[in-house]
């Protein structure tokens, strides 16, 4: 059935049109309703949905992401308890946040001691030492300086209880390090200040509320601590998301105020009326109203970044508008403006439609939900423009001075010009690509995983944080495997004795706070080896050993009985080690075992984009091609000139606007803003196409303000703070403005002729 | 008693040694070295036991302190900054123990040695200490929880701004009692590490 015909049966499209906006608003809402968080703010949803091979990834990526770190530098140690005591109580007042900042020195003291002759490492204790003549020289003379010593000798409690001095071992070299004040607060000293350390788990997903409140009194905390002379610093993905979030808002905030001011003034300069600016303004909400809601209903909520790009995405709705307004005469009904609007428009909407459902493909929960908002949104701007717009309109007679100030101009420009621009513009670009391409394609690869700018201020505490707790700034995490847990451990504790002391120190192995089972039996048996030894140098000063200090029944432990939660370290079959990242020859270690995968986020994600982005690009030159195919017949010859020839443009104004106007380098997003600006470029390409000397000024008006408004809308976005937007941005706003120009030569300047009567 | 110190640190053991030197002030100069004899109890409260030793001692600020116990036995402890070593006759320094496994040891060893040396800036790091002038008493209470679980307090006394006595007291009323006599200060020039403690009779 013809599409002139459907829409003759306008009341019964009306009417379905009103239903299925009201159900979606039901759905939405409803569902919205029953969802704890409606609105998600979370990072995860900006990353691919992956499958690790690894089975404890997810296990071992999520315990990362709900701890939370907190340093206190200070002089003076009264200020600095005070200060996280409030610290406390803040984490406290917040539901599903645990602090966990003093240390129960009984409970983790007992715990060592009764299995002290596991972690002990005593220099005259091993397998066989007892049968080595040198060794038990060497054993006497360390327990008789133990005996004999003015300074550090046994203390009443060692000599009773641990005469092995199996403690001293295990207290190692860290005893200068960290020490704890009288309330239990552990903390380091550091270039002649104290560092007081607390932590925090999250043991529920943090709502909205929740979020902002732990980031403002985080806030206020540090500035209450630099009001004292102190300085707290601290990280964890909580203020990150909570950084990011606000980077959104800033973003809609700027890109809503720069769109709703070009509207306004467009409406009001150009359509002179308030009635088209109200009829404009009603159809952004409807559009808003039917994504936020179509995504809710589908979703049960949506990402306030899908929100963000599909509030600017929407905009493009306004040209829908534009062209009604463009069209709108005296002598023209409501019909007769349906009819010239319904081949160009429904074209142009299914182009669209195309384009942002391709953005599906990428398994990103915030594009996926941002091609169902787009699509609906357009189908219901389509409607309500095509089915009420239309009809509901008063002619007022827009100011076409736009138009022809540019057709004027376009009219100006030489044949031979044209081609000098066009052909000019292509080989210089081209050229300029290719040199600087080559130059930096390595740094455009590594970086193409580069979606959101980290905020700085917590980047450089993260690095602080690390520097300060563990000794160095870049950390790396690998996972060790095995059979079973049991199995893993001991492939760490492979690992990690066969580190040297200095690689030790910029590692972290869990295997040393839980040996293997096997470990810890063979440790027991050392000291009940020379245990006889021990007894005679004591029987020879008459000193004598109580029967519980004797290593003779002692059982291996698992990491469920510490008396700290370990399960950050521990998952099912593998064990979480964390090591310098600037550490070559720890990294090279850990790289050649055969048990070790390195749990690196960004470059599981880089791989993954990587991929992505592939599919995206043929994707891009498929669907390009195909709508190249579905125009032939349509536009015939035209297609080259006023759709290959002007994206060709367009592509080329991006690219060389995405290398000189961002600091960022390529990355999925790019390829994504490329979807969109063909979607958009090609829609004014074919209203172009359909140019003719008694539609000209209307289709130049229409086309013109239409694109300024986009343009106006992705130009703010370059203000974003997130690459992501950044990218669309840029991408969108200089190819349009190449693609539309380009078009707009092609189409009225190189045939001039066509138009010469017109005044 | 409460003896073993807290193990915050196992969970959060991924840290480098930071230095521990810091610039001394210049009570004595390089070259001086005090020379003393000691007498040594150690009193084991749970066990009622004394444990008696006696020999003589040389302190320096550049080479440290050489103990030598004469009796119940013979043995010759060398502290430095680094730590104590014993000193066993035919061992060359290189093969002598070092405590470096003992940290306890090694610290107790430097605080005795920034006490004996009146390294007060040094030890205000982990003690607080209260000087008592007039009666030449200096006594030190640890700072931080961990060092005070091993250690109740140090009371040192000197006569005539000499180091007199020496008292580590524990939790449990255990201590360890250090006099010093005949004491001697001499300015020595040209000493080196290896004949500092290797060569004293």
């Amino acid at each position: 059935m013809p599409m002139t015909k459907v829409l003759t049966n306008i009341m019964l499209l009306r009417l379905l049109s009103v239903l299925l906006f009201a159900l979606m608003v039901m759905i939405g809402s409803y569902r919205a309703n029953m969802s704890d968080n409606p609105i998600d703010y979370s990072l995860d949803a900006l990353f691919p949905k992956y499958d690790n091979e690894l089975a404890d990834f997810n296990y071992f990526k999520d315990k990362i992401a709900k701890q939370f770190v907190f340093l206190v530098i200070s002089d003076e140690e009264e200020k600095a308890t005070n200060l996280i005591i409030s610290l406390e109580e803040m984490l406290d007042s917040i539901q599903g946040i645990r602090p966990d900042i003093y240390i129960d020195t009984d409970e983790l003291r007992d715990f060592y001691f009764k299995y002290r002759y596991v972690f002990a490492n005593h220099p005259y204790v091993c397998d066989g030492c007892s049968k080595n003549q040198k060794n038990v020289k060497g054993f006497k003379d360390y327990i008789l300086n133990a005996i004999y010593s003015p300074f550090g000798g046994y203390t009443s409690h060692e000599i009773q209880e641990d005469p092995f001095l199996t403690m001293r071992s295990i207290i190692g070299s860290d005893f200068k390090r960290f020490k704890l004040t009288k309330l239990g607060i552990p903390y380091v000293e550091y270039e002649n200040r104290n560092i007081y350390i607390a932590y925090g788990v999250i043991e529920k997903d943090l709502s909205v509320e929740e979020l902002n409140q732990l980031y403002t009194a985080t806030l206020e905390l540090q500035q209450l601590a630099h009001t004292n002379m102190m300085n707290l610093i601290f990280t964890g993905e909580p203020y990150y998301v909570q950084a990011v979030r606000s980077d959104i808002m800033l973003d809609m905030e700027n890109i809503g105020l720069i769109s709703v001011i070009v509207i306004v003034l467009t409406m009001l300069l150009l359509y002179r009326g308030l009635l088209p600016l109200v009829y404009t303004t009603l159809t952004l909400g409807i559009a808003l109203i039917s994504g936020i809601m179509a995504v809710v209903a589908l979703y049960g909520n949506i990402h306030v970044l899908t929100i963000a790009i599909g509030g600017c995405l929407i905009s493009i709705c306004t040209n829908y508008c534009i062209y009604i307004y463009t069209l709108v005469k005296p002598s023209r009904n409501a019909k007769d403006i349906r009819s010239l609007l319904v081949k160009p428009l429904s074209i142009s909407l299914i182009i669209s439609i195309i384009a942002f459902v391709i953005l599906g493909i990428t398994d990103l929960a915030v594009l996926e939900s941002l091609a169902v908002f787009v699509s609906v949104a357009f189908i219901m701007t389509y409607a309500f423009v095509m089915l009420f717009l239309s009809s509901i309109l008063s002619s007022n007679v827009p100011s076409t001075t736009l138009a022809k100030t540019l057709f004027s101009v376009l009219m100006r420009i030489p044949k031979a010009l044209i081609y000098i621009i066009i052909i000019g513009f292509v080989v210089c670009s081209v050229t300029v690509i290719y040199l600087k391409n080559g130059s930096s394609h390595k740094e455009q690869i590594t970086k193409a995983v580069n979606v959101q700018n980290l905020n700085p201020q917590f980047k450089a505490m993260t690095a602080s944080v690390h520097e300060l707790l563990a000794g160095y700034q870049n950390i790396a995490y690998y996972v060790i495997e095995g059979k079973d847990l049991d199995d893993a451990l001991t492939n760490c504790y492979d690992i990690y004795s066969s580190l040297t002391v200095k690689e030790r120190v910029n590692s972290f192995f869990p295997c040393k706070i839980v040996p293997p089972k096997a470990r810890q039996i063979t440790k027991i048996k050392e000291f009940k080896e020379m245990y006889p030894i021990l007894e005679e140098i004591f029987a020879q000063n008459n000193l004598s050993i109580a029967e519980r200090a004797k290593p003779l029944s002692v059982r291996p432990f698992t990491y469920e009985e510490f008396p700290k939660d370990l399960s950050l370290f521990f998952g099912q079959n593998s064990v979480l080690v964390q090591i310098n990242a600037d550490n070559g020859k720890l990294l090279r270690i850990l790289e050649e075992s055969k048990y070790a995968t390195r749990m690196d986020y960004r470059s599981y994600l880089h791989k993954v984009y990587e991929k992505y982005n592939r599919i995206m690009v043929y994707s891009l030159l498929i669907t390009l091609i195909l709508v190249v195919i579905a125009l032939i017949p349509l536009m015939k010859k035209q297609v080259i000139s006023l759709v290959i020839l002007p994206s060709l443009v367009g592509a080329l104004s991006a690219t060389l606007g995405f290398m000189y106007f961002t600091p960022i380098m390529f990355n999925m997003f790019v390829t994504l803003g490329f979807f969109m600006l063909f979607a958009l470029g090609i829609n004014y390409c074919i209203f172009i196409y359909y140019i003719n000397k008694d539609n000209i000024i209307d289709i130049l008006q229409g086309t013109t303000v239409a694109c300024l408004i986009i343009i106006s809308s992705f130009g703010a976005m370059m203000l974003s703070y997130s690459a992501m937007m950044l990218s669309f941005g840029v991408v969108v706003f200089f190819g349009l403005i190449g693609m539309l120009l380009t078009a707009l030569m092609l189409r009225v300047s190189y045939k001039k002729e066509e138009f010469n009567d017109i005044s | 008693m409460k003896v073993v110190a807290n193990l915050v640190f196992l969970l959060i053991s991924i840290i480098s040694v930071s230095a521990w030197a810091v610039p001394g002030d210049d009570k004595y100069n390089d070259a001086d070295v005090i020379y003393a004899n000691f007498k040594m109890t150690k009193y084991i409260a749970a066990l009622d036991r004394y444990i008696v030793s006696s020999g003589k001692t040389k302190l320096s600020r550049a080479y440290g302190i050489c103990w030598k116990v004469q009796k119940p036995l013979h043995k010759v402890m060398y502290i430095t900054k680094k730590g104590l070593k014993n000193i066993n006759p035919g061992v060359t320094d290189a093969d002598s123990l070092f405590f470096a496994e003992d940290s306890f040891m090694s610290d107790m060893s430097v605080f005795f040695l920034d006490i004996l040396l009146k390294e007060d800036r040094k030890l205000y790091r982990d003690f607080v200490l209260n000087r008592d002038l007039k009666h030449e008493i200096l006594l030190l209470t640890p700072r931080s929880a961990n060092l005070a679980l091993f250690l109740k307090s140090i009371e040192v006394k000197y006569k005539n701004e000499l180091i007199d006595e020496i008292t580590f007291l524990e939790n449990s009323n255990s201590y360890t009692k250090i006099l010093f006599s005949d004491l001697v200060v001499t300015n020595e020039k040209g000493l080196s590490n290896e004949v500092y403690c290797h060569a004293y009779d």
